[in-house]
């Protein structure tokens, strides 16, 4: 056991700043515990979103010393006894209060994404698919929606003026998965990607990546791939020739 | 800080045909299936949790409806009658075994990355308590990819409103007719009144009535409180389900598909202890209903049982047993379990590759819920509920791994369009809701400022669920359950000058934990209750002082209803018998 | 407790985000990984500039080694033994002797998906960091003129790979003596960047999609989606290869120098 100091940031969409606390920390905890017993014991009207505490709900998300992150994911072994902690909510959406902030952005961006459309004459019971085919957007479907690197992504989080335009790596992974799923009949995917999600913001700076708890390879596995499709579509005349000479639409 | 209420005349009064309260599996299923079957009506869905952040997001091994050809409905009911030791009613596990198939290959049109066999068919894999293969499952995210496709494809129907981050304090019933609910936006404070024609409870389980549970922090049994507060009874509640396999301190559960793959349950001295509790013997690979894939409540209670024996290994959060992992090999963990293998590394330090992990039992599930009927109608008119949140009952005493992501489709879809054809014909809220709504302001109000209390939330939420484990644990008896019953009336009766610190309106998760916990104590209340009068050992419910399954006076259901002044009573309706009549339990043999 | 907010300017109706004061909260070194790639890359790019406009130093008769800076080499100026390719520019002094290749190599790196990634975020500082404050008031990526033209990184990976086909027949040619075959240290340098600008440009995620990326099913195309699985094995190694080939190249190139000018001999193991 040993004592931490922590500074998390207090307030709502008034204004706030960080408050000093020291509170205890055990062995083997993550900064979620040090949350909680900093509700406990000194300031029970902290608001924090938590659920499942175990990396699989996507609630708890906020900046630890500046980089988002999982409160309930990130040990707190990885800091230096003497270090202090920084905990601040999610910097790129609207604050509610303390470390809770409005995510309803990132809802909104995904219901504008057309839904999965399977070719309208295949009966239930005659889907069939491959095991390579399923994994590939088994891992875009990883997804738990903590919404990380939506507020990490610098064209929103630097840019407001950008939400408009711009979906979000989150929203764009989701476009990625189903126009690699063999059972997806829309072919303006890529199109809907280019011009609706603002996929021509990203400047592929990879943060997204980096602030993944699930590990998804964003960018390299669906971002640059949905702009190499859309670059099919719209600028290489050596693959359009390929494919009217044999005849091929999905190859 | 804001402690005054926004003014929220200027938003109008919130008013749809159907609300449904949660936003998980059956919730969202029931959502989808009232905008198919009605696309006229208006759907909003209450949640206290963001999309994706329901508890249907933990469910790992699978969902079992019969696909192959050696596999029929028939064995998938017997598997489930007997498996709940008889008290299911067997006309609601016919319908559910024969939709649960169609229910599956729906999700598949709306997405759900279901794992494949090498033909391109769906792969299936064995369960606990299932004597074929037909567990679907999505790597060992099932219920999470489940979601995500319901949830995906509830995006799809405008019609479908959301209100996420509000917490439902009351349904508002009028004549014993549903009109409602009242509802907090955690966000602003607001109390508000949701006008409907049609309620379905979909919000789940109740595990954090005990101290140690897989369930999330969100799983407060509201659901059930809300239905047993308007009048409607909550059933077979004192059936709660131990999962064998939780790992120790965090309750994290290593699914039962590791057992399912072939993994081992070894006790102190390495040995497959279940041979000593009737259930078959130790095989090499895995076997149908045998060892490790007998149902989960005689694997819970083979594990006290070698630990009064002394068996077990102690350590700093008390007695485990080792779940054996390592013959499988690098490759099968990997690709079967990959999961099993980050949680047992992010959170024991350990490798299953070349490590035991330790596990304990720890509380799941609840079999028991709110009363309905085989449509999801819960007693009070314009009421329904669907999923763990309900009894319908196809999980009778015992609910097999792997029927519960059906249930919540099957019967959420079930439930949808019941409230659906309801809503259509119903007359409008009635005026007194007004009254009711505003009573209910001021009791939340009240709460909120209340001056002078002395209780503090989390020190009764403590005490509730310590007098839980001590009185309504894996086995119980007299002694413990009237103890914990009259531990959880002094509960409640202090729960009556509770104290909160956090006066704010925004966000106050103090407020909604003290909601939480007064719900809590009524749920915990029925399942002692029930637990109490239930005088014979069936599936999940076993009483040391009476260890004989009585089937001429319990092959019944018990049925608690709340009297208007907090007392109950229960009554005993008789479990529907179709085909199968009650048999002996037989695994390993 | 209001305190002022930092945070980027609001569009009206744009509700207010935590007023945090400062600009990152990161404790890390965060701003070593930038200031690291503006000191390798801009060492390189002025030892190459230095390099293609020396005119001298660039070929090795007696072993027939030719620098990739000065590949292929097709001014006036050329030595005869250089000469692969024919010379058809004059050799005037602002003219590199690779002037046909260079330009698409340039290219294939400036819009490489990697170095996008390096140099948008150390030169342009958009952003300098993950959760650092991007370094400019308004963006628009790579939506407009001239960043649009990224996309256009395919036609690089084309060209790149002909000169890749290039640095390899140089590479075969350098296996010469005076008296015939012959093998040296030199050839270990230019077989080892030759073989490391393959793996580079394999790499490239353009030709991971060409490869087998583009396919919606991979399960109908076994070929393709095991060139694919070898193709994204070197694609996640793409940011090392790029600095190993900057490396080996100017290696190469230095090692090339070094003998053509005699300040080391060439260590010979045949011939």
């Amino acid at each position: 056991m040993a004592e931490h100091h922590f500074r998390v940031w207090r307030g709502d969409d008034d204004g706030g700043k960080l408050a000093d606390y020291t509170v205890e920390v055990n062995e083997g905890e993550v900064v979620l515990d040090v949350i909680h017993r900093l509700q406990a014991t000194q300031t029970p009207d902290l608001a924090v979103r938590w659920n499942c505490k175990a990396g699989k709900c996507g609630s708890c998300s906020a900046e630890i010393n500046g980089t988002p992150r999982l409160l309930c994911m990130t040990r707190m072994s990885t800091f230096d006894p003497n270090e202090t902690v920084t905990v601040t909510p999610l910097r790129a959406f609207p604050v509610v209060r303390d470390l809770v902030t409005d995510v309803s952005f990132n809802y909104q961006k995904a219901r504008e994404l057309p839904a999965f459309a399977p070719p309208a004459d295949l009966k239930p019971g005659e889907y069939r698919m491959q095991q390579v085919d399923v994994e590939r957007s088994q891992e875009f479907r990883k997804c738990i929606e903590c919404f990380l690197c939506q507020n990490t992504c610098h064209v929103i989080r630097d840019h407001e003026d950008n939400k408009q335009a711009f979906a979000g790596p989150r929203v764009m992974i989701r476009a990625a998965e189903l126009d690699m799923h063999p059972l997806d009949a829309k072919t303006d995917r890529k199109e809907f990607a280019a011009e609706e999600q603002g996929m021509g913001y990203c400047n592929i700076t990879k943060c997204c990546t980096e602030v993944c708890p699930e590990h998804i390879k964003i960018t390299d596995n669906a971002i640059i791939p949905m702009k190499e499709r859309a670059v099919d579509r719209r600028y290489d005349p050596l693959v359009w020739l390929g494919s009217k000479i044999f005849k091929r639409s999905d190859a | 800080m804001r402690t005054t209420a926004p003014d929220v005349s200027a938003s109008g009064p919130l008013s749809y045909d159907v609300v449904i309260v949660g936003g998980g599996a059956a919730g969202l299923r029931a959502a989808i299936a009232v905008a198919e079957t009605a696309p006229a009506l208006s759907v909003a869905i209450v949640s206290k949790v963001y999309p994706m952040r329901s508890h249907t997001v933990s469910a790992e091994g699978g969902a079992a409806a019969v696909i192959k050809d050696v596999d029929s409905l028939d064995e998938h009911f017997r598997d489930t009658v007997s498996g709940g030791d008889w008290l299911c009613d067997q006309d609601a596990v016919e319908f559910f075994v024969e939709e649960a198939p169609k229910e599956l290959l729906r999700l598949e049109h709306w997405g759900c990355p279901w794992s494949r066999e090498p033909d391109g068919h769906v792969a299936v894999r064995p369960f606990g308590g299932m004597k074929q293969q037909r567990t679907w499952f999505a790597a060992d995210k099932t219920g999470f990819h489940l979601l995500h496709a319901l949830f995906q494809t509830s995006l799809k129907h405008q019609q479908i409103v959301r209100h996420d981050e509000w917490f439902a304090t009351k349904l508002l019933v009028d004549d014993g007719r549903v009109g409602g609910v009242a509802g907090i936006e955690l966000a602003t404070g607001r109390i508000e009144t949701i006008a409907a024609k049609a309620v379905i409870l979909c919000t789940g389980g109740c595990g954090r009535v005990y101290p140690f549970t897989t369930n999330a922090n969100i799983k407060t049994g509201d659901g059930m409180a809300l239905a047993y507060r308007a009048g409607g009874p909550l059933k077979d509640m004192e059936f709660v389900q131990y999962h064998p396999t939780g790992l120790p301190f965090t309750g994290i559960l290593i699914t039962e598909a590791a057992r399912a793959e072939g993994g081992w349950l070894l006790n102190r001295d390495g040995y497959r202890y279940l041979q000593d509790y009737d259930l078959g013997k130790p095989e090499p690979h895995p076997v149908f209903k045998s060892m490790e894939l007998g149902p989960r409540d005689r694997l819970s209670q083979a594990f006290v049982k070698e630990m009064e024996k002394g068996r077990t290994i102690p350590t700093s959060y008390g007695p485990i047993v080792h779940l054996d992992l390592r013959h499988l090999g690098e490759q099968t963990i990997d690709t079967k379990l990959p999961f099993v293998r980050e949680l047992c590394r992010d959170y024991e330090r350990i490798d299953p590759v070349r490590e035991l992990i330790p596990v304990r039992p720890v509380v799941h599930y609840m079999m028991g819920g709110v009363h309905t009927d085989i449509d999801g109608a819960a007693g009070v008119a314009g009421l329904y509920a669907a999923g763990e949140t309900a009894c319908v009952s196809i999980n009778g005493a015992n609910r097999l791994g792997s029927n519960s992501l059906p249930e919540c489709l099957v019967f959420g879809a079930r439930a949808g369009e019941a409230a659906a054809s309801h809503a259509a014909s119903a007359p409008g809220p009635a005026a007194s809701l007004a009254a009711q709504a505003a009573d209910e302001r001021r009791r939340l109000e009240e709460l909120l400022r209340r001056d002078g209390g002395r209780e503090r939330v989390s020190t009764l939420r403590q005490e509730m669920q310590a007098a839980m484990e001590a009185g309504a644990g894996i086995y119980r008896s007299r002694d413990d359950l009237v103890k914990s019953v009259d531990r959880v009336h002094e509960l409640q009766d202090r729960f009556r000058s509770v104290r909160l610190t956090d006066h704010s309106l925004t966000f106050n998760t103090e407020l909604i934990a003290a909601l939480e916990l007064e719900f809590m104590l009524e749920v915990a209340g029925s399942i002692l209750h029930s637990a109490l009068m239930r005088e014979e050992s069936r599936g999940a419910h076993q009483r040391v002082d009476f260890p004989r399954r009585d089937d001429e006076q319990f092959l019944a259901h018990s049925l608690i209803c709340r009297n208007d002044d907090g007392s109950w009573r229960i009554e005993y309706p008789p479990v529907t018998i179709t085909r199968w009549p009650p048999g002996e339990r037989v695994y390993g043999r | 407790m209001t305190t002022t907010a930092t945070e980027p300017a609001r569009p009206p109706g744009a509700r207010p985000r935590a007023a945090i004061t400062a600009k990152t909260l990161r404790t890390d070194r965060w701003w070593l990984p930038p200031l690291l790639t503006v000191v390798g890359l801009t060492a390189w790019v002025g030892y190459a500039t230095f390099r293609v406009f020396m005119h001298d130093y660039y070929w090795v008769d007696d072993y027939q080694y030719l620098t990739p800076f000065y590949s292929p080499c097709i001014t006036d100026r050329c030595v005869e033994g250089a000469a692969h390719f024919g010379t058809y520019l004059p050799g005037w002094q602002i003219v590199p002797e690779a002037a046909f290749s260079l330009p698409f190599l340039l290219l294939f790196r400036l819009t490489c998906y990697y170095y996008r990634k390096a140099y948008y975020r150390s030169f342009w500082l958009s952003p300098p960091a993950c959760a650092v404050p991007d370094g400019h008031a308004s963006y628009s990526g790579e939506t407009r003129f001239p960043l649009v033209f990224q996309n256009a990184h395919r036609y690089a990976f084309y060209a790149a790979g002909i000169i890749s086909v290039i640095n390899t027949y140089d590479a075969i040619l350098a296996m010469q003596s005076p008296s015939g075959f012959g093998f040296g240290l030199g050839n270990v340098v230019l077989w080892g960047n030759v073989i490391m600008l393959w793996a580079y440009t394999l790499s490239c995620h353009s030709c991971r999609h060409i490869i087998g990326g583009r396919l919606k099913t991979f399960s109908k195309h076994p070929v393709r989606y095991h060139l694919w699985g070898y193709v994204s094995w070197l694609n996640v190694r793409h940011m090392q290869l790029a600095w190993i080939t900057l490396a080996t190249l100017a290696v190469t190139d230095f090692y090339v120098m070094a003998v053509a000018a005699g300040w080391i001999s060439d260590l010979r193991f045949v011939g």
